[in-house]
């Protein structure tokens, strides 16, 4: 009898805490938290690469490695895509093969960017493709809009978050509005954008520590996996280190510091959140003593509500620190995230039906879009929850498809 | 070769890609050895199970059979025909058959099981449906676990359940008729895909332990519980090979036999491969090419698929049998051969999941490679092996054993199809 067997894809998955790890930023913002990235990173086994459309930033960015994808499939532009989802996905998608050769002999990677423009948006699909292919563990953390930016950018990252969330094993969403809580009103613009692209840097690297160092007992990547894996959950990062030279309780010192963070929300979000996941790592010096304060201190400050998992891991870093790293897990729903679906708009008759507070008439919006059912035009319909199944999933989904050029 | 002292029997498949008929035999053992094959397409002739052209039906299968007959390099007699069973109308209900144990010494006999599933299968369904398979689930004795098999054990109370398959009258009709027409004389039994693709690729560990087969064929998706040989949940969905190659002719504005090869030949593999990002197809101008992202075919087939396999584990987990499914799920038919579906019927389910190949036949295999894509027909033909021998080792219906023993053989129940239907 022959019998194929897949096995698990953990069971090929590489382990995250050996090997090289590669922080890949895509876009523009990605970009920059790279450039931000290789400024602060003092490590060999880090490697950091950026992929971008606009060649002129591309340029001034220092890192390891650099893909300029072209937005223009016949010329090299290197203008950036303009916000153009699909400009965005093709430009990315081109450089398939480079992103997988950035891949070589990496054992974890983290990509971020920001979700909203063109690039990191349209391309977020094919780097997840390429690194499901690949079998590496890899964490997404990416930035959403501002809430005063345009509801059009903020769309396309919602949609870009519901496309790749269920095919990623960690995705962590950090709201730009979170920086707010640190940043006063009266700093300049510039330098405001500068700080969130060096504390989103920040954040990036003492995830990576956290997740390359050797865990002691409870998180590790599996943990972050188990948590997030298809979930919809609105996340905050907090990240605190502290070296002897703070003081003499560093363990107290890296909370406070770590209940500080900007992409953490505060005490008040990891109260109110589902599930915060806490790891304190440091090198070989850390003591239980310290590992014992800081977690029992951090456990008494929170309600019995939130599912909190704690852990400790030892790896080399700077002499003398300790980290500690909490990541807080409010989700939207109880269960997996379902298949999106379109909402049912009302028909006019419902909409005509319910009681009007103020007697005015309501606008009906009609749908102009007709879905096609190609071969199936003329078989009964296949229904299951209301909608016919024989429309391609995509159409009733509302999924943008590139159908590329018309070769005319 | 002439078939002298051999049992010859035919099984037919009527897909919505390919009809296919083998002609077979078995071994006393019980063991099936394929003799000839014949295939021919569809031609679009039969959608999602259901019979659009008849003429055309009718032609491709007779010529199928001549094909078979020249395979096996001598006319086989037109006997016994087995044919596979799929489609929307299909349906499938779990009976229970409940009998109190009075005898003194509180021991399951053979009477009170055979009065516990005749029980079970008293289940009223629609005047234009008709049952033709009945398959033992399991049974319980004083409602507390479930056993395979409870005679000679001390009960209060013994419950039977079967796993009984239906489907429209009419279409049954019109499949004995096709057959009819061809000459088999001693009629038509039909069998649902779903349990003939389980005989052909399930292991015995696999039947016993629990499993989820997918069927995943060009019309339809046929889906099976078995679980220590007994099957607990059947369906089919007419969602199938077909559907994905239709998203992505309207997706990407190609056309449907563009499609159909792009899946058949596993061009996304190849691709995928050789790290190409972009798939080259020729214009409509001749000296001009389309170029389609890679990335949307993936689109596409992902949406269509995860979409699938989460219906399937929504009846799964409806009818609360997850917990049941210890050996994983096996997935097979012509759309098991898609690279991504073995991931995302993974990333849906949660366990581990295996592409099957048919096994266990020997013969003449030329002509039928053992892939998936012939699981169920292979499954078939071992099906009516082993019914043919009258051995059922480690099959399926192993309470089905049961059941025959108790009620009879098959022949019996096959004596009363013959009449129902007038042949």
């Amino acid at each position: 009898m022959t019998q194929q067997t897949d096995t698990a894809e953990e069971q090929n998955r590489k382990e995250p805490s050996t090997g090289t790890a590669l922080i890949l930023g895509i876009g523009g913002a990605g970009c920059r938290i790279i450039d931000a990235v290789s400024r602060f990173k003092n490590a060999d086994w880090i490697q950091t690469a950026a992929l971008d459309t606009d060649s002129d930033q591309l340029d001034g960015i220092h890192c390891d490695r650099k893909i300029a994808a072209s937005s223009d499939w016949i010329l090299k532009s290197g203008t950036g895509c303009g916000g153009d989802i699909i400009r965005g996905e093709r430009a990315v998608s081109r450089e398939r093969a480079a992103i997988a050769g950035l891949l070589n002999q990496v054992s974890l990677l983290i990509v971020t960017g920001g979700l909203g423009g063109g690039t990191a948006t349209g391309g977020m699909r094919t780097v997840v493709s390429v690194a499901r292919a690949a079998k590496i563990p890899t964490v997404f953390l990416l930035n959403t809009p501002f809430a005063f930016e345009s509801y059009a950018r903020r769309k396309n990252s919602d949609d870009c978050i519901a496309d790749i969330l269920p095919v990623t094993d960690v995705l962590i969403n950090l709201p730009n509005d979170l920086l707010f809580s640190v940043l006063s009103g009266n700093i300049p613009v510039e330098k405001a954008f500068q700080m969130a692209t060096e504390e989103m840097a920040r954040t990036v690297l003492g995830f990576l520590a956290l997740l390359a160092r050797k865990s002691l007992f409870g998180t590790d990547f599996a943990n972050f996996m188990t948590s997030l894996r298809a979930k919809k959950a609105a996340c905050g990062v907090g990240i605190g280190i502290a070296s002897e030279s703070d003081g003499l309780d560093r363990s107290t010192i890296a909370l406070k510091r770590m209940l500080e963070s900007p992409f953490l929300g505060g005490l008040d979000r990891l109260e109110s959140s589902d599930m915060a996941i806490v790891s304190i790592s440091g090198g070989p010096d850390l003591q239980i003593g310290e590992m014992k304060r800081a977690l029992e201190q951090l456990s008494s400050m929170l309600p019995k509500s939130v599912n909190l998992v704690m852990g400790a891991a030892i790896g080399p870093c700077e002499p003398g620190c300790v980290q500690l790293t909490a990541l807080t897990v409010k989700y939207e729903h109880r269960h997996d995230v379902p298949t999106p679906r379109k909402e049912k708009k009302k028909t006019a008759v419902e909409q005509e039906s319910q009681p009007s507070l103020f007697n005015s008439p309501v606008e009906v919006e009609l749908e102009l879009r007709s879905f096609s059912k190609g071969v199936f035009a003329d078989s009964p319909p296949t229904k299951y929850k209301e909608e016919d199944l024989d429309i391609p999933t995509f159409q009733r989904r509302g999924a943008n498809i590139d159908k590329g050029t018309t070769g005319r | 070769m002439a078939f002298y002292g051999k049992n010859v029997f035919t099984v037919v498949e009527l897909g919505t890609s390919k009809i296919c008929v083998l002609h077979g035999t078995c071994d006393k053992a019980g063991n099936a050895e394929l003799l000839g094959i014949g295939q021919r397409p569809s031609e679009g002739a039969i959608v999602k199970g259901t019979i659009t052209d008849y003429n055309c039906v009718l032609k491709n299968l007779e010529a199928a059979l001549e094909d078979a007959d020249k395979s096996a390099n001598t006319v086989a007699g037109r006997g016994k025909v087995y044919f596979l069973m799929s489609g929307s109308s299909l349906t499938s209900r779990q009976g229970e058959g409940n009998v109190i144990i009075y005898d003194t010494d509180h021991r399951v006999k053979s009477s009170h099981m055979a009065e516990a599933i005749k029980k079970a299968q008293n289940i009223s369904i629609s005047p234009d449906q008709e049952n033709f398979g009945i398959f033992g689930s399991y049974f319980t004795i004083n409602s507390t676990h479930r056993i395979k098999n409870p005679l000679d054990q001390h009960a209060e109370t013994l419950n039977a359940y079967v796993h009984l398959i239906s489907g429209s009258r009419k279409l049954i009709n019109t499949y004995l008729g096709l057959v009819s027409e061809l000459g088999f004389e001693r009629g038509a039994i039909p069998v649902f895909s779903g349990v003939a693709s389980a005989y052909g690729t399930l292991s015995s560990d696999e039947r016993e332990y629990g499993t989820l087969l997918v069927d995943f064929g060009a019309g339809v998706c046929d889906y099976l519980v078995v679980h220590n040989d007994g099957i607990l949940l059947s369906g089919v969905l007419p969602i199938g090979v077909d559907n994905l190659a239709n998203d992505l002719s309207i997706g990407l504005d190609l056309s449907m036999d563009y499609c159909r090869k792009f899946l058949r030949d596993n061009t996304l593999e190849g691709l995928r491969e050789r790290a190409q990002s972009i798939v080259e197809i020729p214009g409509i101008t001749a000296d001009k090419t389309r170029k389609i992202p890679l990335l949307s075919f993936e689109k596409i087939i992902d949406m269509r698929l995860r979409e699938l396999f989460t219906i399937i584990k929504e009846q799964v987990d409806g009818a609360q049998l997850a917990h049941l499914l210890r050996a994983g799920t096996v997935l097979c038919g012509g759309g098991a051969m898609i690279p991504s579906a073995m991931e995302i019927m993974h990333n849906v389910m949660g366990n581990h999941v295996r592409r099957a190949e048919p096994f266990g036949i020997s013969g003449a295999m030329t002509g039928v490679d053992r892939s998936p894509a012939h699981a169920s027909v292979l499954g078939l033909l071992k099906y009516a092996a082993e019914l043919e021998s009258g051995t059922q080792q480690g099959s399926l219906n192993q309470l089905g054993d049961v059941l025959e023993s108790l009620t009879g053989r098959l022949e019996k129940g096959y004596e009363n199809f013959k009449k129902a239907f007038k042949l």
